[in-house]
């Protein structure tokens, strides 16, 4: 971690690249923002949730945001849901989450919380930085942005209708690829 | 028409052309400018549907901060050839994602718009705006322009085709007009010429008319020369040993003078210039006298019968004359009827003037015949037989006389040829014609008289004939002479002049001796006519003694007038 980051402070003063030079601020913001705006292109089985109801997005695991996925999802209405962000250390039933941002932890590692997701329908958000377990929607970085693959299979399986429109920016990047 | 000043039809259609041709690009201009409004309209609608099918679709790469989506998003504006360039920019106004085509360029800002070929749309999210999506139209696609163009162009050469067909056409009117002007120069060349000849023509045939009459006279008057010269040339050889044989030659040579006398009378009355003598004249009694000497001259063969209109008035005519036209026609209607036939005089009044109509049951005349009957010289009879004078001098006559001649023949339907002559202004039916003979035996005083005459062998013979009767004479060439001799012998009785002399006429002489001597005798003689006759009807003009004349007549004539003056 510690040597990524000389590398990149390095590289700052080298080359100023601006890829790298934003990146791991921009990497979270982008981010942030993206966990903010998925709801908008999903749809929920009506049971899951009811008009008016909040729309809950959970971080399942270690928080790597601070306060830039606060920042982000503060006053985000989505299809007259308001949205609302919640952090736990394991996802469980009672969490209630809609979309789940699975970073990980000691208590429950990202393959444990995507099992015990599996059923509930739960737009599940893995990332490459913190391995190869999948979600639904998976993070990864391409040319120094951020960028997702979603994975259709399991986004029936929870039930959930990914807009065309979100599919085809998931489509866009088959490679996965870290720097 | 050359001379026209007004404006031709033609010059007015062709103006009314230009204008309806340029009225007709102005309609085609006003078309054109609503169709382009039309089209602005329909392209900006256009250009905002799809901005807005954009704006859905780059929604989602703005949002996830997908620049080659959001590109191939725009990309697909491609196929839409009246977008020039269309451009998302994000929430903050910076550039995001462009489409361009060459040569069009896209600032990295959102630009404010400038008119209707920029539209805007923004790219929302639930209800948050996350950017803009900026389209350029093009003004016009190609297609739609190459059309307009295509249809101003068309309006152009249509223009201009209607202008070239009317310039055309006007320089062909003209052309005509000048062909036309051209022709009718000709024409009126042609027409002048034809005239020329027609004028040549006509003179010939004067020329011909004139040498056929000259012919004539020619060989009559030469027949009766050959009498009096040959008579004459007899007399002279046989005066001293045959005396009473040149006598006889003499009286042949008279006779034969006579005759040609005769035949230069007829000739006047056909140019209508004898000297008549007109008198009231009563036509049923001379018709009635004629009757009788014709029945002795036509021969038994031919029946006369008469049909006279009772209270004829009296005509105003030469006695002589009319008798001898009368029985001119009773020669010409016997030569008709050789094998026998009826002559009916008749007479009628008509219309007040007294018809005297000669009818025979004879051969008749063909039209062409009857036309030129009256030409002097024309004649059906074989040589010998006739004149070809007859109808001329008739007709001569009767028009002199203020009336007119009818011929109405057909071949086997006889002729009929009526005299009309106007009847007498204060009729009196009886007959005033008084030939007194008796005076030209009354002998001479002895009285001067001046001849006035400017043939000198003619005025010798007049000289000597009144010496021969007993008269003084004086003689004079022409006028002013006479009038000086007038002057110088006061012992003048009477004034004898001929009628035309050169210089002073005998008219104008009389004139001026009459105001010297208001009541001198004069006695006009002349071989033509009177042509300033306007004293012709006065009973107290002058007498006129016709030449040729005889030393019998001129004696009587003067006698008479200076008795009258007596």
């Amino acid at each position: 971690m510690i040597r990524r980051r000389i590398l990149m402070a390095l590289a700052l003063l080298f080359h100023g690249s601006q890829t790298l030079a934003g990146g791991g601020q921009s990497e979270l913001a982008a981010k942030a923002a993206f966990l903010a705006r998925f709801g908008a292109y999903v749809t929920w089985p009506q049971s899951v949730i009811p008009p008016g109801a909040p729309l809950t997005l959970c971080v399942i695991g270690d928080d790597p945001f601070g306060s830039v996925l606060e920042q982000a999802v503060a006053g985000q209405i989505v299809n007259d849901h308001p949205m609302v962000l919640r952090r736990y250390p394991a996802f469980t039933e009672q969490a209630s989450c809609h979309i789940a941002y699975i970073t990980g932890s000691p208590t429950q590692t990202i393959e444990e919380t995507l099992l015990a997701a599996r059923r509930s329908a739960v737009l599940t958000v893995t990332d490459a930085q913190y391995g190869d377990a999948r979600g639904i929607i998976h993070f990864h970085i391409v040319s120094g942005r951020v960028r997702f693959q979603i994975d259709r299979g399991l986004a029936s399986e929870a039930r959930l209708d990914i807009g065309s429109r979100l599919l085809g920016l998931g489509l866009t990047a088959p490679q996965d690829e870290t720097p | 028409m050359i001379g026209s000043r007004r404006t031709p039809v033609w010059r007015l259609v062709a103006r009314f052309s230009m204008i309806a041709t340029i009225a007709l690009i102005a309609i085609g201009i006003l078309a054109i400018s609503d169709l382009r409004r039309q089209h602005v309209s329909e392209a900006s609608e256009q250009a905002r549907v799809q901005a807005e099918i954009l704006a859905a679709s780059v929604a989602a790469p703005l949002d996830f901060d997908d620049k080659p989506a959001a590109a191939e998003a725009m990309a697909t504006i491609r196929v839409n050839p009246a977008i020039l360039a269309a451009a998302t920019y994000d929430r903050n106004g910076k550039l995001f994602a462009q489409f361009n085509r060459p040569g069009q360029m896209l600032p990295d800002r959102l630009p404010r718009l400038l008119d209707h070929l920029h539209h805007s749309v923004p790219v929302m999210r639930e209800r948050t705006r996350i950017g803009t999506v900026y389209l350029m139209i093009d003004d016009e696609a190609p297609a739609r322009k190459f059309v307009r163009y295509g249809v101003i162009a068309l309006f152009v050469v249509l223009a201009l085709i209607v202008v070239g067909i009317l310039a055309f056409a006007q320089t062909l009117m003209r052309r005509a007009n000048q062909d036309l002007r051209t022709a009718n120069v000709a024409l009126r060349r042609q027409i002048v010429e034809r005239q020329r000849v027609e004028i040549q023509l006509r003179q010939a045939q004067k020329m011909e008319s004139l040498g056929q009459l000259t012919g004539g006279i020619a060989h009559d008057f030469n027949n009766m020369l050959a009498i009096v010269i040959g008579s004459l040339d007899m007399a002279r050889r046989k005066m001293q040993t045959a005396p009473d044989l040149a006598l006889r030659a003499i009286g042949n040579a008279v006779e034969g003078a006579e005759r040609a006398a005769d035949l230069t009378r007829r000739l006047l009355a056909f140019s209508r210039r004898q000297p008549l003598d007109p008198a009231r004249i009563e036509v049923n009694g001379l018709v009635a006298d004629i009757c009788e000497m014709l029945g002795r001259t036509l021969g038994s063969a031919i029946r006369i019968e008469t049909m006279l209109a009772d209270g004829l008035p009296t005509v105003h005519a030469d006695r002589g004359l009319l008798e001898s036209a009368i029985v001119n026609l009773g020669l010409n209607a016997r030569d008709a009827m050789p094998a026998g036939g009826t002559l009916t005089i008749s007479t009628a009044l008509r219309d007040g003037m007294v018809d005297i109509e000669i009818r025979d049951t004879g051969c008749g005349m063909p039209p062409e015949v009857a036309e030129r009957a009256i030409e002097p010289f024309f004649t059906t009879k074989g040589i010998g037989q006739g004149t070809g004078l007859g109808l001329s001098q008739v007709y001569g006559f009767v028009k002199q006389s203020g009336g007119d001649l009818h011929i109405e023949s057909a071949p086997d339907r006889g002729t009929r040829v009526r005299m009309s002559l106007p009847a007498s202004p204060a009729d009196n039916p009886v007959s005033v014609d008084d030939t007194d003979a008796s005076s030209a035996a009354r002998t001479h005083q002895g009285e001067c008289v001046l001849v006035v005459e400017d043939e000198q062998q003619v005025r010798g013979m007049v000289v000597d004939s009144l010496r021969e009767l007993g008269y003084a004479a004086l003689e004079a060439g022409d006028g002013p002479e006479g009038l000086a001799l007038l002057d110088a012998h006061p012992e003048v009785k009477l004034l004898f002049t001929d009628i035309r002399m050169p210089g002073m006429s005998g008219w104008e002489l009389a004139r001026r001796a009459r105001r010297r001597r208001p009541s001198l005798p004069i006695v006009f003689t002349s071989g033509f006519a009177p042509s300033e006759s306007d004293e012709a009807d006065d009973p107290r003009r002058p007498p006129i003694l016709p030449k040729p004349f005889t030393i019998g007549q001129l004696a009587d004539t003067v006698r008479r007038s200076l008795d009258r003056q007596v």
